[in-house]
């Protein structure tokens, strides 16, 4: 959702609602993603907003798509 | 200016706009829109993009916005109701790869709710964005999607607030508003009054001719700057909005009841006598 959607900024409610669920539904996710650094957190008047760091974004990509041609690589030796 | 302007410009794109630019204004890129506003928007301005459903405020904004980053102006599109995803998508098929701006800190798509865009706390929403890459154009989609967070009354209050926190930044906004209005006889473009407020008004309006649907862009109001009064017919093509000619032998357009005026009615009753002439 946030890689597909690097510019959304929303209250965690309002990302529940732009993908159909609740926010029971999606605040695991939400705090994972969080942890990890994926997402970040700022406070806009009386609401708590998350957002996509784009450079984490960016970096856990990359670290992904290298892990992979590593595992490629030493399954073709 | 001139200088990032050449090094940014794409292939071509300088050829639309041969010679010196006026200065001072902020190019929309559309030659022919640009012609009607005497060179552009003035710096800095406010402009309302008016009109009802499927008239092309979203293809026109983002237009203005993709044009400006080819002139070496970043942009950022503010959307109260699609997701990003769906404006990359949409932008693509006119061939703009808003993605690669994005990565090149030319651009952004923010989605947010129009609550948020509200609150006045220490820290704006759009602090940061705008911190980083320092626009010069801005577009709210829409300004429509704020009434329904603010009672009525607070409505010009609160676009008031909006408009002033850009202009206060030197960002030339374009807010679009979702106006039904438009179309049939009573013909007002916000009943809020926020037309007030707006330094210049651009509206949209889809026109029924001789049984097909045509559209048609008129500027109703620009601040300091003389501009073209005439109603002219646009279409949406596959390279974005591509503005035509002026509706010159109609009148009540506007009004939702065209006819052609009288001299051309008087030219096509002449046309038929003489033609029943030359049988006869």
């Amino acid at each position: 959702m946030f890689h597909r959607n690097p510019g959304l900024i929303d209250t965690v409610d309002g990302v529940a609602r732009r993908v159909g669920r609740t926010t029971i539904a999606v605040i695991s996710d939400v705090r994972e993603l969080l942890q990890l650094g994926v997402l970040k957190q700022k406070r806009i008047g009386n609401s708590e907003v998350v957002f996509l760091d784009r450079s984490k974004d960016r970096e856990l990509l990359e670290s992904v798509a290298n892990h992979l041609k590593t595992v490629r690589i030493g399954g073709e030796k | 200016m001139t200088a990032s302007r050449s090094k940014t410009g794409a292939s071509g794109f300088d050829q639309l706009f041969p010679g010196k630019p006026e200065e001072g204004r902020v190019k929309t890129g559309i030659v022919e829109l640009d012609e009607m506003l005497k060179g552009g928007f003035m710096p800095g301005d406010a402009v309302m993009l008016a009109g009802s459903a499927g008239t092309g405020k979203t293809t026109l904004a983002l237009q203005y916005l993709v044009n400006g980053v080819k002139l070496g102006e970043p942009g950022i599109y503010v959307t109260f109701e699609e997701l990003p995803d769906q404006i990359y998508r949409d932008a693509k098929n006119f061939g703009w790869d808003l993605r690669k701006m994005e990565e090149q800190d030319k651009f952004r798509v923010i989605c947010t709710s129009p609550s948020l865009m509200l609150e006045s706390g220490s820290d704006s929403l759009l602090d940061d964005v705008l911190r980083d890459i320092q626009p010069r154009r801005l577009v709210v989609d829409s300004l429509s999607h704020l009434e329904m967070f603010v009672k009525k009354d607070d409505m010009r209050m609160e676009a008031y607030r909006v408009i002033r926190y850009l202009k206060t930044r030197g960002v030339s906004s374009v807010l679009l508003w979702e106006s039904p209005q438009i179309s049939g006889g009573s013909f007002s473009v916000t009943d809020v009054g926020l037309s007030f407020l707006v330094d210049c008004i651009v509206a949209l309006k889809p026109v029924e001719i001789e049984s097909s649907m045509r559209k048609a862009l008129v500027i109703l109001k620009m601040r300091g700057s003389d501009h073209d009064k005439r109603l002219r017919e646009f279409e949406i093509t596959s390279n974005g909005i591509k503005i035509e000619s002026a509706f010159t032998n109609y009148e009540g357009i506007i009004s939702g009841s065209p006819r052609k005026v009288a001299s051309e009615k008087f030219m096509e009753m002449f046309r038929g006598a003489s033609e029943k002439q030359k049988k006869a």
